[in-house]
């Protein structure tokens, strides 16, 4: 049983995206920004992390770093809407540091699903 | 008594006719010469009262000279001599007078004749007096000129003495009051006429077909920098002037065609090297063998004229290429002038124009009233200025800029109307152009803005749909609504992604790349996304390479194709078609750029076409006629091809179908 962690600012979406995972059988929690992400990555090491980009407090970017550098097996899909910059620069971004999955919102729960399971295959 | 001196001076008599006949002789030849000259009527029937009668009177005379022999017929010959004639003795006594000369002197009795004395008369002048009494002494002829009064009245008198054997002389008197006034008037005419040419305000010279200047007045003496006539008669003309060599040319030539003037205009340099402007009309004389022989010559000095017409050509010519049109109309609206700018934008020449009212430009686009109040406020005296539709020759319409002043005569009368236009489609056109631009820029900022949240806000709507989705049986008509969000989601996420693409659209990746292979992959694209539905004509060529963006291309491709399946019935069919041509034509036949070379994508479908109400609105963002449609289709090509300075147009026929061409440069 894979333990994913949720992270994102709008509780719509992590709250969707926690409902969508558990009915797919994974065990989800959820973060509302940056900080109390990286908190309950130290606290219970899940093996998923699901994070925004532009969040307030903390930002995805600095929390792919800080949770990289503490649990390097860690596996990351960061989603993004974009901003002023595309979704997709920033997703490249990530990328770069350490995300090994990214999706630009809106996307569909079978992408996700399919995105997790990718992941999960390469973590064994 | 009488008898006796008839005697004693018979000789003095036959002496006395024959100076008469000889004096005759010289009054006839005079009657003649008054015959053949120019004189008045009045002096002719002078002449003609007083000639006939002397010259019968002369030939009677003649005839009775060898027929008539006594004393008494020669008295009476002497008597009715018409001139005055008398013997007079040395001392100034009259002897003998005749009957014309008593009545000159008003002798009016044999006594007034008796006690007269000739010499030393009060009323001949002194002078003429003392010449008489000396003459009297010398016993040879001679002639005085004298003065007289007689009858308070000046008189000139010519006496002729002429002395006789016995010592007496005869003498005839002639008047020459008449003679001495009329060589006096012409004296005085000849004198003004010398002083006219002196003081007229224009240069007189006669010069001699060697080039030598006989006489020149004074005015033209001083405008040629000389104090005096004399510095220059006798001098060359060629000198004095420095005539231009055109000047030679043109005085050759009408001596050569043996013209009687000739008029040169030319650009002479006088003493102090001062530039002038001389206009020379000259008349030419010949000589009997048909040889020029001298010239006289009026010069003007067109100086000022000259400098005037040059400033007045200066300003024409500034006017005539001033990039603003200027059309000058009389009071009534009729054109005079216009300049070739009126020619670019009208299409009309200016020979065309002028005659012609300034309604020839009228286009429907104004209402009647519009041009009602524009008549009234010039016609006020007022300028008028706005914007205005105008028709070409060609029938197209321009937007000009127009300003109508009024110019107003000394009586503050309407004379004239100038009108200064300026063709501002071009502007327009741009300001079109940058309004989109600012548009497509405001777009852009707000979707970059707004996207982030708006795809939070769909990513959260789309999760719940799928998972409610997931949980309700596919059978249900709780199913069957959910879906029906879910569509609608995707929708929104098609627009955003559209949205978001526009307002990118021009930081795309320019590269070299081959048209023909992103047509073609974009073809199939479509072929597959709609299937067995449309039947796809391709007749793409190899082009070589553009450079572009892949995306910008796949765009133009996708968007056109969508459009075109969209108006597609059954049996739709698209062609699409890649070429590469040397220039872009217009659907209409004309020709937009020659030369150069340029990929013509042509994308045609046999669907419903477009509406002719809707044709100008095709291109602008978020217009569109389809309920599922974002409006943003056409309008991001537009903004592709803008960006590439290419062009797109479009053809289309309702109910037959529609065609579209892109051109972009091939650069």
């Amino acid at each position: 049983m894979y333990d994913i962690l949720v992270v994102d600012d709008e509780p719509l979406i992590r709250e969707g995206l926690k409902v969508a995972l558990e009915m797919e059988g994974y065990h989800a929690q959820t973060a509302a920004d940056g900080k109390e992400a990286v908190k309950i990555v130290k606290m219970t090491n899940p093996n998923i992390l699901i994070t925004d980009i532009i969040m307030p407090e903390k930002d995805g970017i600095e929390v792919i770093c800080d949770v990289k550098r503490f649990n390097p097996n860690i596996k990351i899909l960061a989603i993004s809407g974009g901003g002023r910059i595309s979704a997709q620069e920033h997703l490249k971004i990530a990328k770069q540091l350490g995300a090994n999955s990214v999706l630009a919102k809106p996307f569909s729960t079978e992408e996700l699903m399919f995105e997790i399971k990718r992941m999960a295959e390469h973590a064994n | 008594m009488t008898f006796f001196l008839f005697q004693s001076n018979y000789l003095d008599l036959g002496i006395v006719i024959l100076i008469i006949l000889l004096l005759s002789f010289y009054s006839l030849m005079k009657y003649l010469a008054c015959c053949f000259t120019p004189a008045t009527i009045e002096n002719k029937q002078a002449v003609k009262s007083q000639q006939p009668f002397l010259f019968s009177k002369t030939t009677e005379l003649t005839i009775e000279k060898t027929e008539v022999k006594d004393e008494y017929h020669w008295d009476e010959l002497f008597q009715q001599l018409p001139v005055p004639v008398a013997i007079i003795s040395q001392k100034g006594q009259v002897i003998k007078s005749n009957l014309a000369f008593n009545s000159y002197f008003h002798l009016h009795s044999n006594e007034a004749i008796k006690s007269y004395s000739f010499l030393n008369d009060d009323n001949r002048d002194e002078e003429s007096n003392q010449e008489l009494e000396f003459m009297l002494k010398t016993k040879a002829s001679f002639i005085i000129q004298s003065h007289w009064h007689i009858n308070s009245s000046l008189h000139y008198i010519k006496e002729t003495y002429k002395p006789t054997p016995s010592g007496n002389f005869v003498v005839t008197i002639e008047d020459e009051t008449e003679t001495k006034k009329a060589l006096r008037s012409a004296e005085i005419v000849e004198e003004k006429y010398n002083q006219l040419i002196e003081q007229l305000p224009v240069g007189i010279y006669r010069v001699l077909v060697t080039g030598e200047i006989v006489f020149i007045n004074n005015y033209l003496v001083k405008l040629l920098g000389y104090d005096s006539a004399s510095e220059i008669t006798g001098t060359s003309s060629e000198e004095v002037f420095k005539y231009p060599a055109d000047y030679t040319i043109k005085k050759n030539k009408a001596i050569a065609k043996k013209k009687n003037s000739y008029v040169i205009e030319f650009q002479a340099t006088g003493r102090n090297k001062q530039m002038m402007w001389l206009k020379e009309t000259a008349t030419i004389f010949y000589d009997t063998s048909d040889e020029a022989l001298l010239f006289d010559c009026i010069i003007e000095d067109i100086t000022q004229k000259k400098l005037a017409d040059l400033e007045v050509n200066r300003l024409y010519t500034a006017i005539n290429q001033l990039s603003e049109g200027v059309i000058i109309t009389d009071a009534e609206g009729t054109i005079l002038y216009t300049n070739q700018s009126v020619e670019k934008m009208s299409q009309y020449s200016p020979k065309e124009l002028v005659g012609k009212k300034m309604s020839i430009f009228k286009s429907e686009q104004q209402s009647e009233d519009f041009y009602k109040d524009l008549w009234k406020t010039i016609q006020s005296g007022k300028s008028w200025e706005g914007q205005i539709a105008n028709r070409q020759k060609n029938g197209g319409l321009y937007i000009e800029y127009m300003l109508i002043c009024p110019v107003k005569n000394e009586n503050n009368d309407i004379e004239n109307y100038i009108a200064i236009k300026k063709d501002i489609s071009e502007k327009l056109k741009l300001e079109e152009q940058l309004r989109h631009s600012h548009n497509l820029q405001a777009i852009g900022t707000l979707t970059g803005g707004i996207a982030h949240d708006f795809n939070n806000i769909l990513m959260g709507m789309q999760i719940y749909t799928e998972v409610l989705l997931k949980k309700l049986d596919d059978k249900s008509q709780e199913h069957h609504l959910v879906s029906q969000i879910f569509d609608a989601e995707k929708r929104a996420k098609g627009l955003i992604n559209q949205i978001l693409t526009f307002g990118r659209s021009s930081v795309e990746e320019i590269r070299p790349l081959q048209p023909h292979i992103i047509v073609k992959e974009a073809t199939k694209l479509i072929q597959a996304t709609y299937g067995s539905k449309i039947k796809i004509e391709q007749h793409i060529e190899d082009c070589g390479y553009i450079n572009a963006s892949p995306t910008h291309i796949f765009q133009i491709v996708m968007n056109l194709c969508t459009n075109a399946v969209q108006a597609l019935n059954e049996n739709g069919l698209i062609e699409t078609r890649l070429s590469l041509v040397s220039q872009i034509n217009h659907p209409d036949g004309s020709i937009r750029h020659k030369g150069g070379s340029w990929i013509c994508l042509s994308i045609k479908d046999n669907g419903s076409g477009i509406d002719d109400s809707i044709k100008d609105f095709i291109f602008e963002p978020f217009y569109t006629t389809r309920i599922q449609g974002t409006g943003l289709g056409l309008s991001n090509v537009r903004d592709i091809v803008n960006n590439y300075e290419g062009e797109i147009f479009f053809d289309s026929i309702k109910g037959a179908g529609t065609t579209f061409y892109v051109y972009l440069p091939v650069k």
